[in-house]
């Protein structure tokens, strides 16, 4: 068999040949293959609900569900689940998407390459489209490196951590009563407060009233500086929108009182022998964890 | 058992029936027609490409047969094509796209993946250019259409 003239096998393929055969290509030479020519770029941006859905389940983009369908990457089968569906369920995925086209555009603004465009379609209303985003955006999660930052001062093991990202704060307890505050982007320590005399056992903020419970009956409060005498050990606390303190205690009770009434609103009492370890106050109900001691 | 195969151009192959079952087309057939000497025509595959289609099912007579499972995690399946076959599909391209064509024909669902994974290795990493050149596709995009896709492609193609 001689060839007296290059011929284009690749492209007379059957096209449910030609998609067994795209199914495994990495997306990167899938981009390429769709510079390649008009009939290859048609074929692969075309088929959206076909092949680029099944990517999107392949790579796991989408919730897992049984795909049933018989034969090749193209033919027969059905779509489960609507696009605007999967994007519902990955609202992460719109906010990671501005991020990384800013970054993108930032970069490319500031080096000297005038004829590139830095704006970026950010609609994602295609499968393709998901694939694209979720495919780049994953690489950037593996090139990424987290940035670990040490606090380091508390002299006693820190028993609980607050974060206050509106403030740019960190607020940490431990066992010897020591609170301190540290600033989150330096990891400096800000202030430190001593006023606890035996662990600080829970932090919870609102507004802007931090308190912090300690298991020798007080709960100072940080802003405005106030020392409030619960009259229990205090293990566990959940502050509400609506300033209402629901605390655990180490003689398996839990109590709530008003902050804006500063008055008892109830009582509960644990199995005996425990102690709260953790409670939650919401509208309707108050949920609350025993340990035994 | 032996089976006696004809190729487009009547050449005849004679295998265990066994081997010739590795194909669901062949076995199908077999079935339908019952216990009978006369051979089974292939019209549409060639005497050069069933004798490699043959060697291939001799070769994996014995595999277990593959159960139709597309929803296999792609991250546990080997993307890896062992040697023995690596050696086989070392084809001119004709052969090549033969080869895909005669085993999706007699539905070898082993072969046919064998194939498109060898193709898809050859596109792997690959500029544009360089696939139209193994593959002699001509470029008929207009330079602006080109740069237009390229800039499309820029945020992808940063990584």
């Amino acid at each position: 068999m001689s060839k007296s003239k290059p011929v284009n096998l690749l492209s007379r393929l059957p096209t449910e040949l030609a998609f067994v055969i795209l199914y495994q290509i990495p997306y990167r030479s899938l981009t390429a293959m769709t510079r390649v020519d008009r009939y290859w770029r048609t074929l692969i941006l075309q088929h959206d609900n076909s092949f680029w859905y099944r990517l999107c389940q392949k790579h796991g983009y989408l919730p897992s569900d049984p795909v049933l369908f018989s034969g090749h990457a193209s033919g027969g089968h059905k779509v489960l689940i609507q696009l605007g569906e999967a994007l519902q369920m990955r609202p992460g995925l719109t906010r990671a998407l501005e991020q990384s086209s800013k970054n993108f555009e930032a970069r490319i603004s500031s080096s000297s390459s005038p004829s590139l465009d830095a704006r970026i379609d950010k609609r994602i209303n295609t499968w393709c489209r998901l694939f694209e985003i979720s495919t780049i955006l994953e690489a950037e999660w593996k090139v990424g490196k987290p940035t670990i930052k040490e606090l380091r001062g508390h002299q006693d093991p820190v028993l609980c951590v607050k974060i206050l990202p509106l403030w740019d704060r960190v607020v940490t307890g431990d066992r010897s009563g020591c609170l301190k505050i540290w600033c989150a982007t330096t990891g400096a320590c800000l202030r430190t407060f001593r006023q606890h005399r035996m662990g600080v056992s829970s932090l919870v903020f609102q507004k802007n009233i931090l308190i912090s419970g300690s298991w020798i009956q007080e709960a100072p409060y940080l802003k405005p500086q106030k020392i409030v005498d619960l009259g229990e050990q205090v293990s566990s606390m959940h502050l509400t929108e609506r300033m209402e303190l629901a605390f655990g205690t180490l003689s398996g009770r839990v109590k709530i009182i008003s902050l804006k009434t500063v008055s008892s609103l109830g009582t509960f009492i644990g199995p005996a022998g425990t102690y709260c370890n953790a409670v939650s106050l919401s509208e309707s109900r108050l949920e609350a964890a025993f340990g035994s001691q | 058992m032996p089976v006696t195969l004809t190729s487009l151009d009547d050449v005849k192959f004679t295998v265990d029936k066994e081997v010739a079952e590795r194909s669901i087309l062949i076995k199908n057939m077999i079935e339908d027609v019952g216990e009978s000497d006369s051979p089974i025509p292939l019209p549409n595959v060639s005497s050069a490409v069933l004798k490699k289609v043959i060697e291939y099912c001799e070769h994996h007579r014995n595999d277990p047969v593959q159960v139709q499972d597309e929803t296999d995690d792609p991250r546990k399946r080997s993307n890896d094509i062992e040697e023995w076959d690596m050696k086989f599909m070392t084809v001119d391209q004709e052969m090549l796209f033969e080869i895909i064509l005669a085993a999706n024909y007699l539905d070898i669902k082993p072969l046919l993946d064998v194939g498109c994974k060898t193709v898809a290795n050859i596109i792997k990493g690959k500029t544009p250019e360089e696939i139209r050149k193994v593959f002699n596709i001509v470029n008929d995009f207009t330079p602006e259409e080109e740069a237009q896709i390229k800039k499309e492609n820029e945020w992808a193609e940063d990584r």
